[in-house]
């Protein structure tokens, strides 16, 4: 069965001229990716979008991919870049504010300044804050907090995915960290300061 | 309570809730009908001719403008010849004419 044929079998066979073969890397790899781009785009019609715009870059660059390492490292470094430029390309429907919280991050924060013991890692409330601050940030800044801070990736893995050199990737982390710190400080001011 | 504490709580709190993984349905048959219609369309000849031909517009019509520039920078000079062509002659006319003696000729006849 084509399901159980290795990513390199699949890929030779898409090119000997049997696109066929690469419905079931589609079927094996699609969940990674909407996990991914769900990290930064909301709506759903966005997040199709991306895997949809990965898949074409995939295949049309497949006869690039040379096996000497894991095809979905490579899948995961086009999906890395096609985000980065939705971020780039969206950069100016960022969030003007984060100061109109709603009431239920308000109360997240509340409860949080006064007994930090008593909230929850799963409210949607603090997850809405998450997303809100991410919001906010520059594209590599969100890219590097995603990457180094959330998914919890190496410097070295994130200089791999991006192609940002290893010195670049740290002056950038020391910035966005910086970046998140200051968005933070907006919204809890009257609460922690 | 300061920041810090809760810029690494808002950390763990999206570390503990990573986005959903969920496909939406038949997604991959979309996404394959939309790479067969693609390869079909770089396959088609015509299609691929137009390509060419639009393609080509912007090189054709560059060399268009170089060919119209390198005719005015050669014409400039041309007209420039004529006019010092037109003076040789003027010349040639007055060395020709000089070199005639009138007097001899005048002479010859009678």
């Amino acid at each position: 069965m084509s399901q159980e044929k290795s990513d390199a079998e699949l890929i030779a066979e898409v090119l000997k001229g049997n696109p066929e073969s690469f419905e079931p890397l589609v079927r094996r790899y699609s969940p990674r990716l909407f996990g991914t781009a769900r990290r930064y785009a909301r709506r759903e019609s966005e997040i199709e979008d991306i895997v949809q715009e990965i898949w074409g870059k995939v295949y049309q660059k497949l006869s690039s991919w040379r096996g000497d390492a894991p095809f979905e490292h490579w899948l995961m470094r086009t999906a890395v870049h096609t985000c980065y430029d939705f971020l780039r390309d969206h950069k100016r429907n960022r969030e003007d504010s984060v100061t109109d919280l709603s009431r239920d991050e308000e109360d997240w924060l509340e409860r949080h300044a006064a007994a930090p013991a008593s909230t929850e890692d799963d409210s949607d409330a603090a997850r809405q804050l998450v997303q809100r601050l991410l919001d906010q940030l520059s594209p590599a800044s969100r890219m590097i907090i995603i990457l180094l801070e959330i998914e919890d990736r190496s410097v070295k893995e994130i200089s791999a995915l991006t192609g940002w050199s290893v010195p670049l990737v740290k002056v950038r982390a020391f910035r966005a960290r910086a970046e998140m710190r200051k968005c933070l400080k907006r919204v809890a001011r009257d609460k922690y300061l | 309570m300061s920041l810090e504490t809760l810029y690494q709580r808002l950390l763990r709190v999206a570390r503990a809730n990573p986005p959903s993984e969920r496909v939406p349905y038949a997604f991959e048959k979309r996404v394959m009908a939309r790479l067969i219609l693609a390869r079909a369309q770089a396959l088609d000849p015509w299609a691929q001719i137009s390509q060419g031909l639009w393609r080509a517009v912007i090189p054709c019509f560059a060399f268009t403008v170089m060919l119209f520039c390198w005719h005015l920078t050669q014409a400039t000079p041309g007209g420039s010849a004529g006019e010092s062509g037109l003076g040789a002659v003027d010349d040639l006319e007055v060395a020709v004419v000089d070199s005639i003696d009138l007097n001899d000729s005048v002479e010859d006849g009678l």
